[in-house]
């Protein structure tokens, strides 16, 4: 296996698997798993009854409620299916601009959330994105297939880092879209520094159907960074140049806007009952994780 | 337009200059330093959010704005130059004693003239000295600092006196501008002329620090000696610092060769001493081994004068009794007679009455003057022209050398003209004008003019005064007054924050909100 990044790192693993995603609700039509589903059929806890109608199984009419009633009514189980997880590292240029690069803490994320997927039959897909969507890799599932999914994360990101691009998550949702996947959990992981700003990206957020978590990796020179004077910021992705004289006003409009930025993001998030997390790129990965995970586990 | 500090074209320049600093500290300001950033998005929003904020935002920092209104008009105001319009019109002169030879004395007068023009309005003061000729070293307006620029350290004794300037800036005051003119140091003033001033025209007088340690002569001249010898003459002194004074610690050398002579106390606490040989020395006073004054003496030797035959008995006998005259058969530097060789020709009565010969390239521009020196003007022309029956007139034609013609029968009892007052007087000129022997200044004295005043004697260079027939008189401060000395009151102390204009309240009002500028804007109260 051509594990470049170190991704499978036993204890790092160990860690992840503490953890569990629950989900409220998965959509039906999944396979089985552990979340519960709307579906209503086979499982073993009864959820609600509903008037018998042509086709339905004969094992399934509850005989007492006719002796009582006069009435055909079918009894309904709650189905357990497996919850989608579907893993957005981003590997465009900005994720790779330092060392070490913020695409590691990002492969890192995603492998912790793949484990944790895989450990309780969910299916992940890993979708890497940069100007586009990688959509080479489809969702699998099964604990074994960790290190697959590990293999496939460590090629895109080589080749992402020869060559580099730029960020257009509105692209990549769009072709999500495309994808017509299953309803689940969708794992942004990014620093979010899309060049087409921050309308574009939430609006086309909100067209996916999927549950978000949005995981910003970023650390706190982003938010205050350690410039004076007369500077020409060059941005890494686009070449564009602006040029700045550093003033206290300035630094106060350049905060504002990054606070504006992320409180944005979080405001989506939390309006399709979804998560941000905005995780520091120079500290522990994981530590910060268990925020998200209350009590062990995360709800989606 | 005209500048204060500078040239015309040195400003020109200095804008150039200016123009062209600015310039690349311009293009300075925009070598920016780069830096790649993971994004620019954000920088994009907090530069558009600045300038929008600057531009079209709505208006809602009204402190910061009139803060920078009030910075803005406050400098606007300086560069317009304000003026204030006084609520008392009285301009303000400080007069500087320009005869002061001593150069600490002088800078101390200048000191004080500054600090008295630095506490009046100034718009309404001028600092004046009052040399050879008035000289403005300060004008309205001119910042003090000039004062010293201009002054010329280099002293200038004048024998001019004080009222004449007092006279001419005079005629600047008005019944609706009163001027007040401040006198620096101890210069005397007439009473009676002090008097006579206009209503609107004040004297005031700033008193300089008493000098306790150095012995100060207040005059110095040389007068004929009383003793009636040609070749003697008597010189006075005085001091202006009696209390360190010690007469006998006075030293007197001629040509640098110490002399014995008794040195005597005159009226009014001067000091004379009498018979110093009229030889051309030059005189030094020395207090110990401090200098007090030099004088060059006078060159007296006598007028040796010869006479042809034919001279009239009165004209002989007239020059040799003047004791600056002495007859001589040899090598004489007057000839008296009727030859064309004589100097002092007497001619017949069919010439011009007088015929002046000078070596003066345009004898003509001088001919006021030289009737003047001859004394012709006292000659009573017209009884002489009503006796003799011709017109009297006078000649002036260029010449190598002085000569001098006049009818031989003026001197006769013809025209009745040898009983005359003017005769000797005429006579005695004309042999010192021939021999260039120009008549004694007796005296000269700060206050008066002089008393025998000649153009050539008002010309004042440096420490010295040029006589008329090219001899130098060095001086020293000539403040001996002999008139009744006006008692003048002190001029009136300023306030404290007296003389400090408007242009500086301005500035040190738009550099304080400046500063507040500053300290809000880094403590970020300021957008």
């Amino acid at each position: 296996m051509n594990d470049t990044f170190n991704l499978l790192d036993p204890d790092f693993l160990q860690q992840a698997r503490a953890m569990r995603v629950v989900a409220r609700r998965v959509a039906p039509a999944g396979r089985w798993a552990e979340h519960r589903s709307r579906d209503r059929g086979q499982g073993m806890e009864f959820r609600d009854y509903r008037p018998y109608s042509p086709g339905d199984e004969l094992k399934s009419i509850d005989w007492n409620v006719y002796q009582r009633l006069g009435r055909f009514v079918v009894r309904l189980f709650e189905e357990m299916e497996d919850l989608p997880i579907y893993l957005m590292p981003d590997l465009s240029r900005s994720m790779w601009q330092e060392d070490p690069p913020r695409a590691l803490t990002a492969m890192q994320v995603a492998i912790a959330f793949a484990s944790i997927g895989l450990d309780q039959h969910d299916r992940v897909g890993l979708l890497p994105f940069a100007q586009d969507l990688n959509t080479t890799i489809r969702p699998t599932s099964g604990r074994g297939r960790l290190s697959l999914i590990a293999e496939s994360l460590t090629r895109a990101a080589e080749t992402a880092r020869s060559n580099p691009q730029g960020t257009n998550l509105a692209t990549a949702l769009s072709k999500l879209r495309g994808l017509r996947l299953r309803d689940g959990l969708l794992i942004i992981i990014s620093d979010f520094f899309d060049p087409h700003g921050i309308e574009v990206m939430t609006s086309e957020l909100k067209r996916t159907r999927h549950r978000p978590l949005l995981v910003s990796i970023g650390r706190p020179t982003d938010r205050d960074p350690n410039l004076q004077g007369d500077v020409r910021v060059r941005d890494c992705e686009t070449g564009d140049m602006q040029d700045v004289s550093i003033t206290n006003t300035v630094m106060e409009q350049y905060r504002a806007a990054y606070d504006a930025h992320f409180q944005s993001l979080r405001d989506f998030a939390h309006s399709r009952q979804g998560s941000f997390l905005l995780l520091d790129h120079e500290s522990d990965v994981m530590k910060q994780l268990a925020s998200l995970f209350e009590g062990g586990s995360y709800v989606a | 337009m005209t500048f204060t500090l500078f040239s015309t074209l040195a400003t020109l320049g200095g804008i150039a200059l200016l123009a062209i600093a600015l310039a690349l500290l311009q293009r300075l300001r925009v070598q920016h330093r780069e830096v790649e950033v993971l994004s620019t998005l954000f920088w994009r929003a907090a530069l558009k959010e600045t300038r929008a904020r600057v531009f079209v935002r709505r208006f809602r920092h009204w402190p910061a704005w009139l803060l920078l209104v009030v910075i803005a008009s406050l400098l606007w105001l300086l560069l317009a130059g304000p003026r204030w319009q006084p609520l008392n019109p009285t301009r303000h002169i400080v007069l500087l004693d320009g005869s002061i030879a001593n150069k600490t004395t002088l800078a101390i007068d200048l000191e004080l003239a500054t600090t008295k023009a630095a506490s009046l309005p100034i718009m309404q003061r001028e600092i004046v000295t009052a040399g050879p000729h008035l000289q403005t070293l300060l004008a309205p307006g001119d910042p003090i600092e000039l004062t010293n620029l201009r002054a010329n350290l280099e002293t200038t004794p004048a024998s001019t006196g004080i009222h004449w300037a007092l006279e001419t800036l005079s005629s600047r005051a008005s019944a609706t501008t009163p001027l007040a003119i401040h006198i620096i140091g101890d210069v005397a003033v007439d009473q009676a002329y002090l008097e006579s001033l206009p209503p609107e025209l004040i004297i005031y007088r700033i008193q300089r620090p008493p000098s306790d340690d150095q012995a100060l002569l207040r005059a110095l001249g040389v007068s004929n000696a009383k003793s009636g010898n040609w070749q003697m003459v008597d010189v006075l002194f005085a001091s202006s610092t009696p209390q360190v004074f010690d007469v006998q610690q006075i030293s007197i050398t001629v040509d640098d060769l110490p002399i014995q002579a008794e040195i005597l106390p005159a009226d009014n606490g001067d000091f004379l001493i009498e018979d110093l040989p009229a030889q051309g020395g030059v005189l030094k006073l020395r207090h110990g081994e401090e200098q007090l004054g030099s004088l060059t003496l006078p060159h007296r030797d006598a007028i040796r004068v010869s006479f042809e035959t034919g001279v009239p008995n009165d004209l002989r006998e007239l020059i040799l009794l003047d004791p600056a005259c002495q007859e001589t058969q040899s090598d004489p530097e007057i000839l008296i007679g009727e030859s064309e060789f004589a100097d002092f020709r007497l001619t017949p009565d069919d010439q011009s009455a007088f015929q002046i010969e000078s070596e003066l390239p345009d004898p003509q521009a001088a001919l006021a003057k030289l009737i003047d020196e001859l004394a012709l003007t006292q000659i009573d022309a017209t009884a002489l022209a009503e006796r003799s029956g011709r017109l009297v007139d006078v000649q002036v034609t260029s010449g190598e050398e002085r000569k001098l013609s006049m009818w031989k029968t003026l001197f006769t009892p013809a025209f009745n003209f040898q009983q005359s007052r003017a005769c000797p007087i005429l006579v005695a000129r004309s042999i010192r004008w021939l021999a260039n022997r120009p008549p004694l200044v007796s005296w000269a004295e700060q206050g008066m003019r002089l008393p025998d005043a000649r153009p050539a004697f008002d010309r004042v260079i440096a420490q010295t005064t040029t006589t008329s027939d090219g001899r130098t008189l060095q001086v020293t401060r000539l403040t001996r007054s002999i008139t009744e000395p006006a008692e003048i009151i002190d001029s009136p102390n300023p306030g404290l924050l007296a003389g400090i204009g408007i242009t500086t309240w301005l500035g040190l009002v738009a550099m304080f909100l400046l500063l507040t500028e500053w300290v809000l804007y880094q403590r970020g109260r300021l957008p």
